[in-house]
């Protein structure tokens, strides 16, 4: 399909496969939002994140955009406004309405010695997310006399932007006939006294990436599947003392970075999702079970072929004629009622581990760790995050309820496997 | 640093109380840090006032605009009385009952059903003074409104309280029978001046029964069970 991302110096681009959804699906108070950051050994300097800011923003035009509507598809247009550096606020990931922040779909914003992006998914997923954070903190510290080099992930800035790091991978990847259902059986949902409104309860645990990893080892999994598998105990244990009969299956959603299996330089959107997950209804799960299946699970479904499959599926209804002639408003209303019925329904909450970040080593004397948040979903209260950077692997919950039951159950867990852990929260 | 004594996980020097379990830092060692910088900013970026605002002010329009026309129209035509009122008073009722919440976010629910009381007995009220009949607001409007206002808010009171579902079916099953008994006993009374229940006295007994099966079974702990056995879902 002849697409305009080819130019990076189009007026307009088209929104990829996956970010098709999100402006769809956004509400009032709500729109999926996900932070990265990192915390500097020495405060922040505003003036020099700004003009930091300001200088990279030409080289990532994917993030130079404003959301507008068109007749049969939302599209972004090209934004040459200036977008401004924040202080953060103890609510991140709040909504990000289209007409505020200049028209920009992120946010920078600086606490102490922290250099926050929230950006909308509809941009990026969080390889593109990270990229950009890389380069402005690349950027900022070559503007305080620390010169950074462009590798590990760090754009060049005075390059010129690329036309395969605007192009939607997903429209050239999915070429398998194969059209995998989307139906799964629902999953159970966490309730709880909701917090107060544009409100996220942040709770953040810090671990020793090497403890970790041992622990993970020795059960036989990944770090990823060890996350999520004491993720899942954590919501099968909480579900058993919330609901007393007809337990549910428990499922995380865990997105996989496609470019690991389909090489491409885009830096916009190129994830899919897998939901392993237990149901209860067979019976209790140890710890140990919970993780050989979740490992099980995502051999099985963690691979080209799988994955190309669940991308055909998304790229198949993007280009039935019916959808692409149906006007913006039905469209709308039918992506989100598809959303509520095979979208979040079918898994309980999110787990996302951007893995070990690597920036050049001119770098990495100044950062002393990155973080993630996952905004809230509209259903599910309680998402998770993971990232690791040298020896410390943080762990975040972000929750739209009162209750901290699930993260005391997930980090008491790894404390159990010998994992120390350290905590910080905006709740205390 | 300080460790939560449940949970065992180190936690923030500035943290007064452990953020997984709620339990207070007691450590005479190391005493919690009130110097800044914690970890997460205090301030917090309160969205959605503009909409708010937005939200009152459409709803005053809404209210305003066709009150203004029907008022203008029935000034230019006024030969047939002064019916603008009607609207007036019934979309003035609906701003009360709609708008107010949205304005008195924080005020308690049984404020605005006291305030919603009186607004529905002035409407009535002005329609009874604008009607050609006189007399019905006091003998059936006043104690049919009463009636529905007591009930609603004896409702929203268990409700609030979290009473077992059982009890609040068994309680809430009186309302209607309440409420029905009040609107005949009212009606007969204005119209003949004598009570003698029918109808109200039928839906009185089924609300009656059903409200004590309810208590009965609620009660019971063996049908209670038998009945959790049967129809859970």
């Amino acid at each position: 399909m002849k697409t305009n991302e080819t130019r990076v110096n189009a007026p307009w681009l088209r929104l990829d496969n996956a970010a098709k959804l999100y402006p769809a699906i956004q509400k009032k108070g709500w729109s999926s939002v996900f932070r990265l950051s990192a915390r500097m050994r020495e405060k922040v300097d505003l003036s020099v994140l700004q003009k930091a800011l300001e200088q990279i923003l030409p080289r990532f035009p994917g993030f130079a955009v404003r959301m507008r509507r068109g007749v049969f598809w939302y599209y972004l247009e090209h934004n040459a406004g200036t977008p401004l550096v924040r202080p953060e606020a103890a609510n991140p990931c709040r909504r990000m309405r289209w007409h505020e922040n200049g028209g920009f779909l992120f946010r920078v914003s600086y606490y102490e010695r922290r250099i926050a992006l929230e950006v909308f998914h509809a941009l990026c997923d969080g390889t593109g997310g990270m990229a950009f954070l890389k380069t402005l903190l690349a950027r900022y510290q070559t503007l305080k006399g620390n010169a950074v080099p462009a590798a590990d992930g760090v754009f060049d800035v005075e390059q010129a932007p690329r036309p395969e790091e605007l192009e939607d991978a997903y429209a050239r990847y999915a070429t398998s006939s194969v059209r995998q259902s989307r139906r799964e059986p629902k999953a159970y949902q966490v309730r709880g006294r909701r917090a107060p409104k544009n409100m996220l309860n942040i709770i953040t645990g810090e671990l020793d990436t090497v403890k970790a990893l041992a622990a993970a080892r020795g059960f036989g999994v990944t770090l990823t599947e060890y996350l999520v598998a004491v993720l899942i105990r954590a919501l099968y244990l909480q579900q058993k003392s919330a609901r007393k009969c007809g337990l549910r299956p428990v499922k995380v959603s865990v997105p996989v970075n496609l470019r690991r299996f389909f090489p491409t330089e885009s830096v916009r959107n190129f994830s899919q999702y897998v939901n392993p997950g237990i149901d209860p209804n067979y019976g209790d799960y140890t710890f140990e079970e919970i993780a050989e299946q979740v490992h099980h699970f995502m051999r099985m479904n963690v691979n080209e072929k799988f994955l190309n499959a669940r991308m055909a599926v998304n790229m198949a209804s993007e280009r039935n004629p019916l959808t692409r002639v149906m006007p913006l408003f039905i469209k709308k209303a039918v992506l989100a009622l598809i959303f509520r019925r095979v979208g979040e329904a079918l898994f309980t909450s999110t787990l996302t581990n951007l893995g070990a970040v690597r920036v050049p080593s001119q770098l990495a004397g100044h950062v002393e760790r990155f973080e993630a948040t996952l905004g809230p979903s509209c259903k599910n209260p309680v998402n998770c995050a993971a990232i690791s950077f040298e020896d410390r692997l943080v762990v975040s919950f972000a929750s739209t309820i009162c209750e901290t039951e699930v993260e005391r159950l997930f980090f008491t867990q790894i404390v159990k496997h010998g994992v120390p852990v350290r905590i910080e929260s905006n709740r205390t | 640093m300080s460790y939560c004594v449940n949970c065992g996980v180190e936690l923030d020097r500035t943290a007064k109380r452990c953020a997984l379990c709620g339990t207070e830092v007691v450590n005479p060692r190391s005493p919690v840090d009130t110097q800044p910088p914690r970890p997460f900013p205090g301030y917090v970026d309160r969205l959605g006032a503009a909409d708010r605002r937005f939200s009152v002010l459409f709803m005053v329009m809404m209210w305003a605009l066709p009150s203004a026309i029907c008022v203008a129209v029935n000034l230019l035509f006024h030969s047939s009385g002064f019916w603008a009122a009607y609207p007036v008073g019934a979309l003035g009722l609906v701003f009360l009952c709609a708008g107010l919440p949205v304005l008195m976010r924080r005020a308690s629910v049984y404020v605005f059903l006291f305030i919603d009381t009186c607004g529905a007995l002035a409407y009535l009220y002005l329609i009874e003074l604008l009607g050609p009949t006189h007399g019905w607001w006091a003998a059936i409007a006043l104690p049919i409104t009463l009636a529905v206002s007591a009930s609603v808010f004896v409702l929203v009171a268990l409700g609030k309280r979290k009473v077992r579902p059982l009890y609040l079916c068994c309680i809430g099953m009186l309302a209607p029978a309440a409420v029905s008994v009040a609107v005949e006993a009212s009606c007969l009374l204005y119209i003949t001046g004598a009570v003698t229940l029918r109808w109200s006295f039928i839906v009185s007994v089924v609300c009656v029964s059903i409200s004590l099966l309810c208590l009965a079974i609620g009660r019971n702990r063996r049908a209670m069970a038998e009945l959790q056995r049967r129809m859970h879902i």
